[in-house]
């Protein structure tokens, strides 16, 4: 009881499931989140995003200085999904910490707050700055596909991957989370380097590279000519991504890529993730990640299942791994 | 039936109004009224807007996502912007107009649906144009950019406000009959001078006389709006434009429909959030690239 308080509400849905993870240190009253940089800061439209339904926030990533972002078009749809160039825009952690903060906390879930950076420092002066804000936790973005320095590039190598993990870790001891970028041979390599590194958790995936072109124009969409690819489109890939790391790391997961509904989120689980983000859902349907609460407690209820963290990983050792046959199921 | 009362008026600047809604709206009616333009009417509930004139809503014509099954994109993975064409009050029923073309796979599925069905709906978003003043209105709109100004000149009605409409086109047959406005009050422009004026409705400006500095108020495709800021620079006049870039999430959350200001500050504006109403001063119009496919109001 003391552990839901503190987790600021109730985690037993409205049909009656146990919607509560134990995410490595952090406990959720339930297993959903915003993916970063869908809702802004978090605290824009409380009542229109449902947002204080949520197991945790994730705010835009911030960085130690304000950054612009990339120039227009930022944005353009594709078959199942959305190439995205927004280019890390936001206020800096100053300004953050002194506009949202304050209404952030007291909406009630736990706050992570995600972190960028152009080198090792940076993301750690961010870090230390935001540590006046106390929050539950970090998400390091070590994976954005859409700036020239830092993101995907340290995301890509394990060693700059662990090496930003390192920084950050010399500056706080609360749960860190490292989302990786999916555009790696190996992700497995570099989730095991973040761990390696003092990281607590990884999400899994950011977006994948994509492009698009103007025939009409012939020239680049986009400025960058890449963009990163969300949607459903990409949900198969990302599922795949989250089990693979499942099998082979024992830590905890946060999945992400293309969740629409609760049975989407619920593959997630399944294959090994203890959270989940959703994402490119929440610009058509700002409260989808609220629905998505609703509609996992609906579909467990259905099928008998008393507490939603009993799904978590059933699948992590159901079928050999292409990459890692070797690799024990349970992930210990 | 009266029009509802527009909250935020008197500012001297763009304006926000309600908090928006995000729920189904009904369809009441849903009928061509001229070649290739549709006009489309909402039942919203009571306790939905007012809006603003400029503001605008997003619409999905497909049904919500369902949680016992995998989600899809389906016909379009985000929720498509429209200016509010009308808003009328009557007792505690609200009609939301909208006036759109068929030209894409969102429009023409919405050009499908009939009376008695319900879509998505969310709004009313965005900022709208400042209602206040003394000075006369120029309404001056671009193809369908006429869309917002249709409201907007219906409130500046109610307010005594003098408005004179100019209105441009590539060709006669691209002009939307505008519905309430009488005749006599639109000056015409068409580039390839099959009605009124030959020439863009920039053009057909530059041959009035604006000494008694009016403020304008335009929607249209980007160029027009790029020719109209630059014109009333030059003329030191009062310049209000609603803008659209490709748009995510339509509340500001995303961050997607950027575009770049004027001024020392390298922040972006965001269309869906400080706009679609800016003033035309506040953007850096040649640094603004786009993709280009889509103009105004559709």
């Amino acid at each position: 009881m003391e552990r839901e308080e503190a987790a600021g509400g109730s985690s037993r849905g409205a049909a009656g499931t146990d919607l509560s993870v134990e995410l490595g240190p952090l406990h959720l009253r339930n297993p959903v989140m915003n993916a970063s940089g869908t809702c802004g800061y978090g605290d824009e439209w409380p009542a229109l995003t449902q947002i204080a339904a949520l197991g945790a926030i994730v705010c835009k990533t911030l960085t130690r200085d304000p950054r612009p972002g990339n120039p227009p078009p930022r944005l353009h749809e594709t078959p199942g999904g959305l190439l995205n160039s927004i280019g890390l825009e936001n206020i800096g952690a100053v300004q953050f910490l002194r506009e949202h903060l304050p209404r952030l906390r007291s909406l009630g879930p736990r706050l992570i707050l995600s972190v960028g950076g152009d080198a090792p420092e940076e993301y750690a002066a961010c870090v230390r700055v935001l540590e006046d804000g106390s929050p539950d936790a970090y998400e390091v973005n070590v994976s954005c596909p859409n700036v020239a320095y830092g993101g995907l590039a340290f995301g890509r190598s394990a060693a700059a991957s662990a090496e930003v993990v390192r920084a950050v870790r010399r500056v706080t001891e609360r749960p860190l989370f490292v989302k990786l970028t999916p555009q790696v041979e190996e992700i497995t390599v570099i989730g095991r380097a973040c761990l390696d590194a003092g990281a607590d958790g990884l999400t899994a995936v950011n977006t994948f590279l994509g492009m698009a072109v103007n025939v009409e124009q012939r020239r680049m969409v986009f400025a960058r000519g890449v963009a990163g690819l969300s949607g459903p489109a990409i949900r198969p890939l990302a599922l795949q991504r989250v089990w693979d790391l499942a099998r082979c790391l024992n830590c905890p997961l946060i999945g992400v890529g293309g969740i629409l509904t609760a049975r989407d989120a619920l593959e997630f689980l399944l294959v090994g993730a203890s959270a989940v983000q959703i994402g490119s859902g929440l610009l058509r349907d700002p409260a989808r990640a609220a629905r998505v609460v609703q509609g996992m407690d609906e579909i467990a209820h259905r099928q008998g299942i008393g507490r939603i963290r009993d799904l978590i990983g059933q699948l992590r050792g159901a079928a050999p791994s292409p990459d890692h046959p070797a690799a024990p199921a349970d992930g210990s | 039936m009266s029009a509802a009362p527009c909250p935020g008026a008197g500012q001297g600047e763009a304006v926000s109004g309600s908090a928006p809604a995000n729920a189904p709206a009904g369809i009441l009616s849903n009928q061509r009224i001229a070649r290739g333009v549709h006009w489309l009417e909402l039942a919203v509930p009571d306790a939905w807007g007012p809006p603003v004139p400029g503001q605008f809503v997003t619409l999905t014509p497909e049904p919500a996502w369902d949680d016992r099954v995998a989600g899809d994109a389906g016909l379009a993975l985000l929720a498509r912007p429209f200016s509010v064409a009308a808003f009328e009050a009557e007792g505690l029923r609200r009609r939301l107009g909208i006036l759109y073309a068929p030209i894409g796979k969102v429009t023409r599925r919405l050009s499908e649906l009939l009376p008695g069905g319900t879509l998505g709906l969310l709004g009313p978003l965005g900022t709208g144009f400042p209602l206040e003043g003394e000075r006369p209105v120029w309404l001056v709109a671009g193809g369908r950019g006429i869309a917002p100004l249709l409201f907007l000149s219906q409130e500046l009605k109610r307010r005594g406000r003098a408005c004179s409409w100019f209105y441009g086109a590539r060709s006669a047959n691209e002009l939307v009959p505008l519905p309430g406005i009488p005749e006599g009050e639109v000056r015409y422009a068409t580039e390839d001078g099959s009605c009124g004026w030959h020439g863009t409705v920039c053009d057909l400006l530059a041959t009035c006389e604006t000494g008694a500095l009016p403020s304008v108020m335009a929607c249209g495709p980007r160029g027009m709006l790029a020719a109209l800021a630059r014109w009333a620079a030059e003329r030191a006049i009062d310049c209000w434009v609603s803008v659209e870039e490709t748009f995510g999430c339509g509340t500001g959350l995303c961050g997607g429909c950027a575009l770049p200001a004027t001024g020392d500050d390298p922040r972006y504006l965001w269309a869906c959030r400080d706009g679609p109403v800016l003033r035309a001063a506040q953007i850096a119009w040649r640094a603004w690239r786009t993709n280009g496919a889509r103009c105004g109001c559709t």
